[in-house]
């Protein structure tokens, strides 16, 4: 076995040696193994949603919140739960998470242009510079169409003051549209900046007429004719500009998706506000009715039901909505004001008068509750407090014509001749169709010069 | 094996890994600009913007202003805090007088400005032309007028008798000579048609603070200087109400900033007003008692784009040294804050990119601003401080509440390289920057008497904090106080225009911008490396030229009316 008495202990150690490797490589294939499982697993399930705190929203948005979460949960490899999940998110105004989806979604589908769209928009809150990106992904995978991703890109392109990668942005809409009036509005701009005023000229002309863009357009005209000194151009642009309404956003049907999740109950009532706008009356107060049923306690539904109410002449129901909204906030002002209103219409000035009374208490800087509280006192003979009131009314709202007129009215009953002559040229200043305060004003100017 | 042992490893070691921690913030290539001595120089001020209840009552979010100035005439700025907690928060405003060692004591009992309420704002002048600063503080529902009594720590109110009777919710003031009578008259812009009742929420139902669109915005306010009447004693004054009659009451606006100046060149003082998500308004003087609006054909009603931003803060100077004024103006996290370059004379062009604004290391929602040569190299510099105005992520703020963390935000800085482009130095510049607050005025002066600008920071609900210029390698400058003696008063609208080392600079003497706050009334210059002003030329707001001869700069000038070389 071995010289000289010794043991040979070599095959042993060897052996041993053997075995230890073996465990050695068995534990290490067994980890590897189990890391490679968990990482498969992990793979698999893909990331979870994003933990979101419900704290403070409104019940029916964690649910919706809880259900496209569901929805992930159940699918977690569609692009299309996670983007939805992110629009949820988004409209609910949780952006960081909502952010993590739309990453997670465009991951899962390169190819929907919705996904970069909407971390651009979230971006461009914080991060111009790493919003671009993303709507330049998103436009070119839409193609135009829709093009509001391209002209979000353009805009921001401008404001970053990349005008040539702007104005290319602007010009291949136009190649496609030629009409398209938001591009021409962006390529004038660009050309307003750069002081080429024949260029924004010609711009500008091509989009004045569109209800998308030209209140910004005959504007921006105004200042062009500004800065080429042609004051009487300038003059008249200014003036076509304040009489255009607001223009009209332009179509963009991703963002158009968001808004449609919004079901928090200001959503709801910035919708029924929107109805009222436009007078749509009926369609107003059947939506804020329902909010008012889905929302027994919101001040603010039942304020604009009574408002709503109120403008289709339905007082009763008016004063009944304003009731309610009363109850719920002794203090509002504007629910006391709009009470004052129907109490008016109805030939209850008493009532009236205390409403408007109570209005002013609230809110002393209230000019139409002001104003209101004037004419009431002013039918009920208390000429000096109608005075004061109209004073207050001016005092809060300078530019309020009709409160000018009545009160040079009543001075003019007190024999004060000189100061409601100045009151009269600013109601008539104020407001140039108001032929009942222009033929006044012309009675006591002869009156004076007499 | 070995060979999968290392795959393993690696592969243990990839999925440990995270990425590199970003090294362009948070390690100084240079040294701070500004050091915080709010401690050492005793300036206990605690913001009180009342009580945090689920109401988000909005004039809690706008915050408070300040004052720098020397209200007993020593020679040293003090400082006046305004409180927001309401008439019956028992948090009154406090009046801080500097001693000789730049320690500031609290001397506010029984000196008339202490009193609470909501109070926003604060503008600085001498109305009654006896030599003594007086003190309007504007606040939600009206302002109030405090006459400085002489200087020995007391003010009197005669807001009712001086016929300053206003229901309106009044944001920032300016004091400026409109009609060029040696009177000052006042400016006070006003902000929301506010209705407590109306709450708002965002897209998830959770309260907040509503936005400005919500309600109907209000007219700035003009309100001329008659005066004392005939007989009267010399410490009353009276105003008129000429709002309407100077055109102002024609347009409203969510008013929030504001800064008088010559916009146009004419010699005689305009208003711009920011309007918070409105186009900003530039009354533009006309000599005869009325202004015209003239925002959108000079330029700076919109940003380039067109659009009206929350415009909030204003900061003028000369950006670019072509010797005309340029106007910055503070806007939403969301927004480009926005530089309008006057070029040429009367017309602006938003150059916010080309001067490098456009993508700062961070944003920030801004309010109080800055425009001050802080390293004396001859180049305006640039301040912000921020503060959200809706929910954000919570930052890491230190002292303040759980609330408040939701709306802070980190301040920022610019240093200017002399040809008008700025260079976001925020990150190397703790002090100012590195802790997020929510801020909103920012005040400015020479508070420590080393001719350097300090800076003066209110936040809602914390502590104002001081800081002292500490800027390395500082070049010459010259602090100038130009006075008209037939006036007793600092001459606000003056133009003041050295010549040094080959080059000219202009600059100021207008204590009413930035946002809630009046500054030091004295004009700063950097000089760089001129160690020698060659002359210094004075456009008096009458309109009359001097010029004055030169000296050695570093140090403090007072300029007399009446005493430099008529032009």
């Amino acid at each position: 076995m071995s010289e000289g008495g010794k043991t040979d202990l070599r095959p042993v150690i060897r052996s041993s040696r053997r075995r230890l490797r073996t465990a050695a490589i068995a534990v290490v294939v067994v980890l590897a193994a189990g890391i490679g499982a968990y990482v498969w697993r992990q793979q698999r399930a893909g990331p979870q949603p994003p933990a979101v705190s419900v704290e403070g929203l409104e019940p029916v948005v964690a649910a919706s919140v809880a259900e496209a979460r569901g929805a992930v949960e159940q699918s977690p490899r569609s692009a299309a739960a996670w983007g939805h999940l992110g629009m949820v998110l988004f409209a609910a105004r949780l952006r960081p998470e909502a952010e993590a989806c739309f990453v997670r979604a465009e991951q899962l589908d390169g190819q929907e242009p919705r996904w970069p769209f909407f971390q651009g928009k979230l971006l461009s809150l914080t991060d111009s510079e790493e919003a671009i990106p993303k709507f330049q992904r998103a436009a070119d995978l839409c193609g135009d169409q829709p093009d509001a991703p391209r002209l979000r890109l353009a805009d921001l392109l401008a404001e970053q003051g990349r005008a040539d990668e702007a104005r290319s942005q602007f010009a291949s809409l136009l190649e496609r549209q030629p009409s398209h009036p938001v591009a021409r509005l962006g390529l004038a701009r660009l050309a307003y900046e750069r002081n080429d005023l024949a260029a924004s000229l010609r711009d500008l002309k091509e989009c004045a007429g569109s209800p998308f863009t030209q209140k910004a357009a005959h504007t921006l005209l105004a200042a062009v004719y500004q800065r080429l000194r042609d004051r009487k151009a300038a003059d008249l642009e200014r003036g076509r500009a304040a009489r255009l309404p607001d223009d009209r956003s332009w179509p963009d049907p991703f963002s158009r998706e968001l808004a449609r999740l919004r079901v928090d109950r200001r959503s709801r009532l910035e919708e029924g506000a929107r109805l009222l706008g436009q007078h749509r009356l009926p369609e107003a107060i059947e939506s804020l009715e329902e909010l008012v049923r889905d929302h027994p306690d919101f001040y603010a539904a039942w304020r604009d039901l009574g408002y709503a109410y109120f403008q289709a002449r339905d007082y009763a129901n008016a004063e009944r909505a304003l009731g309610v909204a009363l109850r719920l906030e002794p203090g509002a002002a504007e629910a006391h004001y709009y009470m004052g209103c129907a109490a008016i219409n109805q030939g209850r000035d008493e009532a009236a008068v205390r409403s408007f009374r109570k209005a002013t208490e609230l809110k002393p800087d209230y000019a139409m509750a002001h104003y209101n509280l004037g004419r009431c006192l002013e039918q009920q003979g208390h000429r000096a407090a109608a005075i004061e009131a109209f004073r207050s009314a001016l005092r809060a709202r300078p530019y309020l014509a009709l409160a000018h007129r009545d009160l040079a009215d009543l001075l003019l009953q007190t024999g004060d001749k000189a100061e409601a002559l100045v009151h009269l040229r600013y109601a008539v200043e104020l407001d140039p169709a108001d032929e009942a305060a222009k033929a006044r004003l012309r009675q006591v100017e002869g009156k004076v010069a007499r | 094996m070995q060979r999968s042992l290392i795959w393993v490893f690696c592969a243990l070691a990839v999925a440990g890994c995270t990425r590199p921690a970003d090294t362009s913030e948070g390690e100084p290539a240079e040294p701070a600009w500004f050091e915080d001595v709010t401690e050492r120089a005793g300036l206990d001020f605690t913001h009180d913007a009342g009580p945090v209840d689920g109401t988000y009552f909005l004039p809690q979010i706008v915050g408070s202003g300040a004052a720098l100035f020397d209200y007993d005439q020593d020679g040293r700025l003090d400082i006046l805090l305004v409180q927001n907690g309401g008439p019956k928060s028992g948090s009154t405003n406090r009046l801080y007088h500097q001693g000789r060692d730049g320690r500031f004591t609290d001397v506010s009992k029984g000196s008339g400005l202490d009193v609470a309420g909501y109070g926003m704002g604060v503008a600085i002048g001498d109305v009654n032309n006896d030599g003594w600063p007086d003190v309007l503080i504007t606040q939600y529902r009206g302002v109030r007028l405090f006459l400085n009594n002489h200087g020995n720590g007391t003010f009197t109110e005669v807001t009712k008798a001086a016929g300053l009777d206003s229901p309106l919710w009044a944001t920032s003031a300016a004091f400026v000579d409109y009609n060029r009578d040696g009177l000052l008259d006042l400016v006070v812009v006003n902000y929301l048609d506010y209705d407590p009742a109306s709450g708002c929420a965002d897209g998830g139902g959770r309260r907040g603070y509503c936005p400005p669109r919500t309600f109907y915005g209000t007219v700035t306010k003009l309100y001329r200087n008659l005066g004392r009447a005939a007989g009267a004693r010399t410490d009353t004054v009276r105003f008129e109400d000429v709002t309407l009659a100077s055109g102002l009451g024609r347009q409203p606006g969510p008013g929030l900033g504001v800064a008088c100046a010559d916009f146009d060149g004419d010699g005689w003082p305009d208003i711009f007003v920011a309007n918070d998500d409105q186009p900003n308004h530039l009354w533009i003087n006309q000599h005869d008692g009325t202004f015209r609006e003239e925002a959108r054909e000079r330029g700076v009603a919109c940003n380039a784009l067109g659009k009206a931003q929350g415009n909030m803060g204003v900061a003028i100077g000369d950006v670019d040294g072509d010797g005309r004024f340029d106007v910055f103006v503070t806007h939403l996290t969301e927004e480009t804050h926005t530089l309008w370059l006057q070029k040429p004379r009367g017309l602006f062009q938003d150059r916010t990119a080309a001067a490098r604004l456009a993508s700062p290391r961070w944003r920030g929602t801004g309010f109080g601003t800055v425009l001050a040569d802080f390293d004396h190299d001859g180049a305006l510099d640039l301040a912000i401080v921020n503060g959200r105005v809706s929910r954000g992520q919570p930052a890491e703020s230190g002292a303040l509440s759980a609330f408040w963390k939701d709306y802070s935000e980190r301040n920022q800085l610019f240093a200017n390289d002399g040809t008008g482009r700025f260079r976001d130095i925020s990150a190397e510049n703790a002090p100012f920057c590195g802790s997020a607050r929510v801020s909103r005025g920012l005040a400015c002066g020479d508070v420590d008497g080393d001719g350097a600008v300090d800076l003066l920071v209110t936040t809602v609900a914390g502590r104002a904090r001081l800081y002292h210029n500490v800027a390395p390698k500082r070049g010459h400058w010259l602090l100038v106080r130009a006075i008209d003696p037939a006036l007793k008063r600092d001459a606000y609208g003056a133009t003041i225009t050295v010549e040094a080392g080959g080059r000219r600079r202009v600059s100021w003497v207008n204590p009413g911008t930035s946002y809630l706050c009046s500054n030091d009334p004295r004009a700063h210059f950097g000089l760089g490396r001129a160690a020698r002003v060659d002359s210094i030329r004075v456009q008096w707001p009458d309109g009359n030229d001097e010029t004055f001869p030169g000296r050695a700069a570093d140090q403090l000038v007072v300029l007399r009316k009446g005493e430099g070389r008529r032009q």
